[in-house]
């Protein structure tokens, strides 16, 4: 849970989730994003989620994640 | 040759700083005055002085530019301005700069390079936020991760933490023990910008998070500090006035996986971090039963949980149970001194000096009020899978 915002343009976001995703499974094939379902969420290691994508602007979309039930 | 320099080289005297907020003083001008101390502190002339190693990092991620001899300094500044003509001057560009600049300077001093060797680290306290940045476009590896909000060491150190927390059942009162160790022991060193200011537990768990399960005692205080180290072959060392402090042997951790940028699972530090201290017991020929001063890398605390793991001092996720439980309280009898010198946390952002200080004190007899009875050391800095560490000795063995 990010609490403090060290680039311009997040301040508004705050707090924040990061999660460390392992691809499919794969141990090697990682990537980082925003955990799309609040800092409450009952997050732990392991935990399954999916793809989703936050629109930030015209053209821009950035890849996140939400929890699977 | 895995032997290679084991307990050739040793320091021959130092000199440091006040710990500080801000000089008020651009940073060269007292590293000048530091280096002149630590020459002298030695037994030796300026001119005797011919080998110059350190690295010159500015370690934030924040927006500021770095000028030599005004917030950084290089060894070849620090040379041309105390008047020598260095036969060699090398700078360390990896992580782990203290062991990894320690390291050039054995080299430098085995092969004959150089003679008397002077090992600088000087830190400056930027204006501003430490870390903060006004970016707003990302390119090369960034792009993977900053338009998240992942960005800076906070995030890189908040998750890795929280991987082990959850993964070994620890606690922010685990965490909180090795803070208020590192502010106790800061609290009685002079020179520190934490002197006569401990921190009991309550003050840490009513501090506010940062990046989960981190909050701002977790971190070192930026600072501005210098230390100066005099390194020469054991053989000149006898001739000295202080009592040499050998180098029995160093290492480095990496290569590490390719990951994006301060993404540092867990696993990864693990395994890295292994073979950095297997690299090390077998350079230096000891091991961590032979090891009474270890002096573990603090500059985060959740890294003296995984040095005090991977060097063998305490089994895989055992270590936060070791320390809640009083075995680094440098205070009782049978406590591992990790933090005896306050490592990072209770001196500040010093990037391995407060380690390095307090294995050259106590090794050299030279710890006054402090002194411990103590034969091996080691000092460490950053994390054990880009860091590094040196084995320090007071006998040749």
């Amino acid at each position: 849970v990010v609490r403090q915002a060290f680039l311009p343009g997040f301040a508004d976001d705050l707090p924040f989730v990061l999660v460390d995703v392992a691809i499919g499974g794969h141990d090697d094939l990682r990537l980082i994003g925003r955990l799309l379902d609040g800092p409450d969420a009952p997050l732990r290691l392991g935990a399954a989620v999916s793809v989703t994508f936050e629109h930030l602007d015209e053209g821009v979309a950035v890849p996140a994640f939400s929890l699977e039930p | 040759m895995a032997t290679f320099g084991r307990n050739r080289v040793a320091i021959a005297g130092y000199a440091q700083s006040p710990i500080v907020k801000s000089f008020g003083r651009p940073l060269g001008a007292v590293t000048v005055d530091v280096a002149r101390a630590a020459i002298a502190d030695a037994g030796l002339r300026v001119d005797q002085v011919d080998g110059f190693c350190a690295s010159a990092l500015l370690p934030t991620a924040g927006d500021h530019s770095p000028v030599d001899g005004v917030s950084v300094v290089t060894p070849n500044w620090l040379a041309a301005r105390l008047g020598c003509n260095p036969r060699y001057a090398s700078g360390f560009q990896g992580y782990g700069q203290l062991p990894g600049s320690i390291a050039l300077a054995v080299n430098a001093l085995v092969t004959g390079a150089a003679d008397h060797v002077l090992v600088h680290r000087a830190l400056h306290n930027p204006p501003g936020r430490y870390h903060a940045s006004g970016r707003v476009e990302a390119r090369g590896d960034a792009q993977w991760v900053m338009p998240q909000g992942f960005f800076g060491p906070l995030p890189m150190i908040g998750m890795a933490a929280n991987e082990y927390l959850q993964r070994y059942g620890a606690t922010r009162e685990d965490l909180g023990a090795v803070v208020v160790e590192a502010r106790k022991n800061g609290s009685r060193i002079p020179w520190s910008v934490w002197h006569d200011r401990p921190l009991d537990l309550d003050e840490y768990l009513a501090s506010p998070l940062i990046a989960d399960p981190v909050c701002r005692f977790d971190c070192d205080m930026p600072v501005d500090g210098v230390a100066c180290f005099v390194l020469t072959t054991g053989d000149r060392a006898q001739d000295l006035p202080h009592a040499p402090v050998y180098v029995a042997g160093y290492a480095s951790g990496a290569p590490t996986r390719h990951r994006l940028p301060l993404h540092w699972p867990l696993d990864d530090i693990y395994e890295v971090g292994s073979e950095t201290a297997r690299r090390l017991w077998e350079r230096a020929g000891v091991g961590p039963s032979e090891v009474d001063l270890p002096q573990l890398y603090d500059g985060f605390s959740p890294f003296v949980w995984l040095w005090l793991e991977v060097l063998g001092f305490c089994p895989r996720g055992e270590a936060h149970r070791f320390v809640s439980g009083g075995g680094i309280d440098s205070d009782v009898p049978g406590g591992l001194p990790v933090l005896s010198g306050g490592g990072a946390l209770g001196n500040g952002r010093m990037h391995g000096v407060p380690q390095m200080v307090e294995c050259y004190l106590q090794l050299s007899g030279r710890a006054g009020s402090r002194q411990r009875d103590t034969t091996v050391g080691v000092a460490c800095h950053s994390s054990p899978h880009y860091g590094g560490a040196v084995v320090y000795s007071a006998e040749r063995f």
